[in-house]
Formats: structure tokens, sequence, C-alpha cells
């Protein structure tokens, strides 16, 4: 009878029944959010055992703090600053010890059914380009960056989660959008516009593969290798 | 165009939205709570569970050790007496302070001494008093500071 209430019950009634003692409720809090932490653990750690074990520890170390969460803020955001807190730590142990974890792709191609062999090729080279670009970020502007890209965090959400101002959220990510598009505008092929304005080869080629009034040229210059 | 105001870019967005994060492997998820439930036992059975951290509690009982040291003390041997602020000075190192008083007698008093030495043995003790550069005191008549004189007295000896 109770499991099948908690089923309907919002976060906050959860982390309430929770606070009276009601075990079962920080199970189905742990359901809830399993997925969606591990997954942005991952994009912050690239690699899934870690990120596992990262979202693991931060429901551990949420379930002695809930005792005493005052649910001024939402438990999600309250959750994931916990979780971004863990990824970060680890990130700066990896880096004392120096340790080499063999980063996985976090991105991965939304399979299409109008795709040529030809643009997965390219769309595929976009990919690990974009994903370079975005792990040469600064660390606080990659969580950014991160959460508002890969994650679908509001910025409003960042703010809160990250513990900064929605400010610093929205200036943080202007420059690593920045950034990022300038480490992809570095890729230009011989004989293209270096227009600032315009973005990168990558953004480029999108944009020829979505427009057919190109006539393809775009394409074929890929296809010669330049990409 | 994306500002810092409105950070969001379009084509961004629309380059990103071509891909998306990978999911989670479904191996990934399998005991995921149960594992999860482990590491709070766990946690719990190393002290995390009393609600306040492992080091907080030695340090209380540090504090209170120290206490019942003290308190035992105090028990056996009885209140300590402060009465006496001298303690455990050996008389031979004792200087007096001197008071307003001493001052004034000191200033009275004339600058030298006459000091007429009468055996070999005050001469040996004032020579182990001030060492070889009182070799001026074999006259045995002499006139002596009245600074150098009154530490004769610190030392319990009258020369007078």
């Amino acid at each position: 009878m109770i499991s099948a209430n908690l089923e309907t019950m919002t976060d906050e009634e959860l982390v309430l029944e929770f606070q009276r003692g009601i075990e079962p409720a920080f199970n189905r809090l742990v359901s809830r959010y399993q997925e969606k932490s591990t997954r942005l653990a991952f994009s912050m750690l690239r690699n899934w055992e870690t990120a596992r074990e990262i979202s693991q520890n931060a429901f551990v170390k949420a379930y002695f703090g809930l005792k005493s969460f005052k649910r001024e803020s939402k438990f999600g955001t309250w959750f994931f600053r916990i979780l971004v807190n863990q990824a970060r730590d680890e990130i700066r142990r990896r880096m004392r010890s120096k340790e080499q974890v063999m980063a996985e792709d976090v991105l991965t191609v939304i399979p299409s059914l109008h795709a040529s062999p030809s643009q997965e090729i390219i769309m595929e080279e976009e990919r690990k380009r974009l994903e370079a670009a975005v792990a040469n970020l600064p660390e606080n502007e990659q969580k950014v960056f991160v959460m508002r890209y890969f994650n679908d965090f509001s910025l409003q959400e960042i703010a809160e989660s990250l513990g900064i101002a929605l400010g610093t959220v929205k200036a943080s990510l202007f420059h690593a959008t920045q950034k990022v598009r300038k480490a992809l505008k570095n890729v230009c092929h011989p004989g293209e516009s270096r227009d600032p304005d315009r973005l990168d080869s990558g953004f480029s080629a999108h944009k020829t593969l979505a427009d057919p009034s190109s006539g393809g040229r775009r394409n074929d210059n890929l296809e010669k290798g330049g990409v | 165009m994306a500002t810092i105001e409105n950070p969001d870019d379009p084509e961004m967005k629309k380059l990103i939205s071509k891909y998306k994060v990978k999911p989670v492997p479904d191996s990934l998820m399998k005991n995921y709570l149960s594992d999860v439930r482990k590491k709070i036992e766990i946690e719990k059975s190393q002290g995390q569970g009393f609600g306040f951290p492992v080091w907080m509690g030695a340090v209380v009982l540090m504090y209170s050790l120290a206490f019942a040291f003290a308190f035992g003390t105090y028990w056996v041997e009885g209140r300590p007496d402060f009465s006496n602020p001298v303690i455990a000075v050996p008389e031979t190192e004792m200087i007096p302070v001197p008071s307003s008083t001493t001052m004034i007698k000191q200033a009275e008093r004339p600058e030298a001494v006459d000091i007429k030495i009468e055996s070999d043995a005050e001469l040996g003790a004032i020579l182990a008093i001030f060492g070889e550069d009182m070799s001026f005191l074999d006259e045995r008549e002499i006139s002596m500071d009245v600074e150098r004189f009154d530490q004769f007295e610190i030392q319990g000896m009258s020369l007078a």
C-alpha cells in the first residue's frame, strides 16, 4: 500500500516521508534519479564504471544528509550539487595521482534513416571534434556546458546545482560556447571563409547537409578529405 | 547571436541536437539500488549513522578524559594552594625585587664601600663569586662599588 503511494509521490513528499522514518521513500528517490545521475556523472567523468561509483556515493551522502535537509531547495538540485561535488573531487583525485582512465565517448549520433554513409562519417568526425573541444574547456565552464547542452538542465537548475550565481552560469556558458565554436572553427578547410561570425566547418557541414539547395558542393569538399 | 545575458546559442543547440549523451547501459543499472543500500549499511557500521562524524566523537572523548583526570587529581590531592605565587623556586635563586623604599635607601647610600678582607677564606669566597677579574682583591683593602657589594648580600655574605 505504501509502495503504491510512493510511486505517485513528488520528490518533496518522498523526502518528507523519509524524514518521518519511511526508508522505502529513499529507495524510490534512488530509482527516480539513478539513471539521470549516472548519465550526468558520465558526461563529466567519461567513464561508465566511475560514473556509477560516483553517483552511488552521492546517494549515500544524500541518505545521511537528507535527515537534516531543510527542503529550502528542490531535492533534485540539492542532490545534483552533491553529485557534481563528488565528480569534481574524483577529477581532482585523478589529476593528483595522475591516474590514466580510459576516456569513453560521451555523445552518440542519433541514427537517421535519411543519412548517407558519407554524411554519417562527417557527423562522426564532427562529434569527435566537438567532444575534444568540450574536454579542453576549463573545469567550471565544462561543467556548465555539459549540464546545459548534454543534459538539458535549465540555467537556474545549473546555478542551484553548482551553488553559483545565475549570472556566473550565464557568463561561463557564453565563454564556453565561444571557445567550442572557436575550436571547431580552427579545423576550417582550405578556401573556406574565415568570417568569425560564420560557424566552424562542423556547423557549416551540418547546415549544408540540412539544406538541399546547396547542391551538395560542401559534401563533395568534405569527401575529398577535408575533415 | 548569443550574448552573456542570453548565452544559449541556437546554432550550438542545433549542432548538439544531432547527438545525445550515450544511454546508460542496462548492465550498469542492475543491482544499482541494492549496491547503494549496501554502501549505506557499511557507512552506518563505520559510525556515519550516529549523526556526527567519528572524529567528532574522538574529540569529545579526549576532552572528557582530560576533565576526568583534572577532577580525579582534585579529588585525591585537594584544591591546589594558589595563595602563594612563589612556588618551587629554590631559596638561593630568589632575587628580591627592590621596592621603592629600597631604591631610596640605595640612592642615599654612598657610591662605594670600603671593605677590608680579614681572611683568606673571605678572599676565596669573593673570588669564587666574582672570578679571576677580582684579582685586585689581593690588596685586601679595597673600595668596592655598591652594586657589587649588594651582590654579596644576595649571596648571603656580609663583608661590612
